[in-house]
């Protein structure tokens, strides 16, 4: 049998809706920077562990020690990684393959079937990354390595050991260099308890990032649903449900937040859900003001006289055409959750002190007896204002690329 | 007018149940129950014992009773204003609020003014020189002051300002200093101002930068209009155009941003009012959920949502005096 041939002639295409705004968006050279400092802060975040720790990478033990190690080569990071960590490292590099494959996708797969190839892509990108993870839960142990490299190398039980570029581990206290102004071994300083503020930035970022995205995808899933229930069904539903928003909306944002923040016991996790389902009205709205317009259009139409389930019609059918304002207000969506974070950090209602987080090492600056120790608030509220200027920058020039029309509406 | 006015208020008032609703439902549904903190851990009751006081203390917070009754009951009392004892204070949560509220609300307002003195001129400023140098400064300038965390210039300035470590200029805590009340009105004026002057600069800054952005927006989609162009060809001179005709039909949506700008300083007036030790209603919910109090965590929650319909009702009022037509068609 002849193998069948698929000849790939992309030069009669066309550009699609999603390519034609990341064209416009790319052009702009203000949003390119966003986008490269936004992927900065990303790959610092999922590795920050190799970039700021204690542990070297390599270490070869000397001679003069005892026969078991004498002379040995070990690899301490990589063991002391927990399999948390290898898993943060195994959902970016797939989620890098997704978006390269994405962009393949635009270039090499036929307009008609590029939702068939993308999602039996994401499709075999879940399963590799839940078996990763799985696997990696199962097979990486948990130990706690305790040793002090640097003494070894100091005391000469090591000849040769290669450090991360910052060689210091966010959780280290050492009261003999504590609220040290930036210095050479120090770049950042040294907070109060003799932690090393770079490294506790890098190490933040993570908590930043991860708050941003996973409050901003509860909203924008809660919004959705919603905003797309009111406004496909319209009527008595939409009333109901317009009402609940402006209810949602008149307390303000964030003192609800804190009022739940009261009562529910304080985790990441939480935090995370408290910003998301408090910010969804947002999402709502525009995705309902979407729907109600595309309601009435032919295509709609059409998919409700074939008989289609309600979950088809308004996800598959009516979703992608009136994404569009909700990207706008997710990217703002972002920024938002990592500002509210990093609030409820400074005011001590974030994450346990141990843990690195941008607002609470901003709240350590100025000290009991009102000394300024510049340094400690300084930085991380610089890592807090460029990042959210970044998002706040990139969902203007979404905005404008989506629809130059639409910057009076949103 | 009038008839606008009350409808207005009566659809207010879903939306205070509402608010009321959400603040009850927030906190039953949360972990853990009064009646078992209260309890500890059991002592040396057996299982029988324990339970019947368990039982007892049930019916003394009312905890046994169907959730609706449950939430009437609560209900009923915040319509007297009775939000129960201050756990910390041990005084009504009403009292602490009434002494508490009129700071915040006099923060906001001093705000509110700065906020559209300012960013009115500065928006028709840089609308009229729209794509001129100092334009675009202008845009990038208010663009960060957007973004900036209010917390990290709160910080900032206190560390600068008010510390032994820099500059000593201004006070780092509190309304005023101490024996301030003995002082006659124009030196207690000035000492209050004093201390609020840089509480009021980290409140206002990004409300000024947004409303700002909005009205260049507003004046520039008007400035293109057919009718400033008559205006012009008319031989009006500039000044006419900009403020009597441009502005004028640009002022509707400065006022609905009141909208959008209160619940963010509301909600902000937390973080400020926790920076600099002021006593206001914020500074009550910080230290009220740091002590979990609940009482007060759920009467400044209703409060602060009480505060900002008010604050939408009177931007409404006045979208009405400013636009006729509203409050003709809402009568029709």
């Amino acid at each position: 049998m002849k193998k069948l041939e698929l000849k790939i002639d992309n030069k009669n295409w066309g550009t699609s809706y999603g390519q034609l705004v990341w064209q416009q968006l790319t052009k702009n050279r203000t949003n390119l920077v966003c986008l490269w400092f936004i992927i900065v802060l990303f790959t610092t975040a999922v590795f920050a562990p190799l970039i700021a720790n204690d542990k070297p990478f390599v270490v070869r033990m000397a001679s003069t020690g005892s026969p078991q190690v004498e002379g040995k080569v070990y690899f301490p990071l990589f063991g002391a990684l927990t399999a948390n960590d290898y898993s943060v490292f195994l959902a970016a590099i797939v989620g890098a393959i997704l978006l390269f494959s994405l962009r393949r996708n635009s270039r090499k797969v036929d307009p008609f079937l590029r939702p068939a190839v993308l999602w039996r892509q994401i499709s075999i990108c879940t399963v590799i990354l839940f078996l990763g993870i799985i696997l990696l839960q199962i097979f990486i142990p948990r130990k706690l390595d305790a040793t002090d490299y640097r003494a070894m190398l100091a005391g000469g039980k090591a000849t040769d050991a290669v450090f991360p570029l910052v060689p210091y581990g966010y959780g280290r206290t050492d009261i003999k260099v504590c609220q040290r102004p930036p210095n050479r071994n120090h770049w950042l300083g040294t907070d109060d308890v003799g932690s090393d503020v770079l490294c506790r930035l890098i190490h933040g970022t993570r908590i930043s990032l991860s708050v941003g995205f996973v409050a901003v995808g509860i909203s924008g899933i809660v919004g959705i649903i919603f905003g797309a229930i009111m406004g496909y069904f319209g009527g008595k539903i939409d009333f109901l449900g317009m009402r609940l928003v402006e209810i949602m909306m008149s307390v303000p944002t964030f003192f609800l937040i804190i009022t739940i923040v009261a009562f529910f016991p304080r985790s990441l996790f939480n935090i995370m859900v408290i910003i998301g389902i408090t910010s969804w009205t947002d999402d709502a709205r525009f995705i309902r003001a979407e729907f109600l317009k595309l309601r009435n259009q032919d295509f709609v139409q059409a998919a409700v006289s074939l008989g289609l389930p309600l979950r088809s019609i308004l996800f598959r059918h009516m979703l992608p055409n009136g994404m569009a304002p909700v990207l706008v207000s997710v990217t703002f969506g972002v920024a938002g959750a990592i500002f509210i974070e990093s609030a409820l950090s400074f005011l001590g209602f974030g994450v346990a002190p141990p843990t690195p987080s941008w607002g609470q090492m901003l709240s350590t600056g100025v000290s009991t007896t009102g000394e300024f120790l510049w340094w400690l608030s300084f930085f991380p509220g610089l890592a807090i204002f460029f990042t959210v200027t970044a998002y706040n920058l990139l969902g203007e020039g979404l905005r404008d690329a989506i629809d130059p029309k639409l910057r009076k509406a949103v | 007018m009038t008839t606008y006015i009350i409808r207005r208020i009566l659809l207010m008032i879903p939306t205070i149940l509402g608010i009321t609703i959400m603040v009850f439902a927030i906190s039953r549904v949360a972990p853990g129950d009064p009646v078992s903190l209260s309890m500890g851990p059991g002592g040396q009751l057996d299982a029988q014992r324990a339970a019947d006081v368990r039982k007892a203390r049930m019916a003394l917070y009312g905890l046994d009773k169907p959730i609706h009754v449950q939430y009437a009951i609560w209900l009923k009392r915040v319509v007297q204003l009775d939000f129960g004892d201050s756990i910390k204070h041990h005084r009504p949560v009403i009292d602490l609020i009434a002494e508490r509220l009129p700071v915040t609300i006099t923060l906001n307002v001093i705000s509110i003014i700065i906020i559209y003195i300012i960013s009115i001129p500065l928006g028709i400023f840089s609308a009229v020189r729209q794509g001129r140098f100092s334009d675009k400064v202008s845009s990038v300038i208010l663009f960060m002051l957007w973004s900036l965390p209010s917390m990290w210039a709160g910080q900032m300035l206190i560390g600068y300002f008010c510390g032994p470590t820099f500059k000593n200029w201004f006070p780092p805590a509190g309304l005023s200093s101490n024996f301030a009340d003995a002082l006659p009105f124009f030196p207690w004026l000035g000492d209050r101002l004093w201390h609020l002057t840089l509480p009021v600069i980290c409140l206002s800054y990004s409300g000024f930068a947004y409303l700002t952005k909005q009205v260049r927006a507003g004046m520039l989609d008007n400035l293109r209009c057919d009718y400033i162009r008559t205006a012009r060809a008319k031989g009006l001179d500039n000044w006419t155009v900009i403020f009597r005709h441009a502005f004028r039909n640009s002022l509707l949506p400065i006022i609905t941003i009141m909208g959008t700008l209160l619940p963010a300083m509301i909600g902000g007036s937390v973080i400020i009012e926790s920076i600099f030790s002021i006593p206001g209603m914020g500074r009550l919910a910080f230290e009220a959920i740091t002590t979990r109090d609940y009482n007060v965590v759920m009467a400044v929650a209703t409060t602060a949502g009480f505060l900002d319909l008010i604050g939408l009702l009177l931007a409404d009022i006045a979208y009405a005096i400013a636009d006729p037509r509203i409050s003709f068609e809402r009568i029709e």
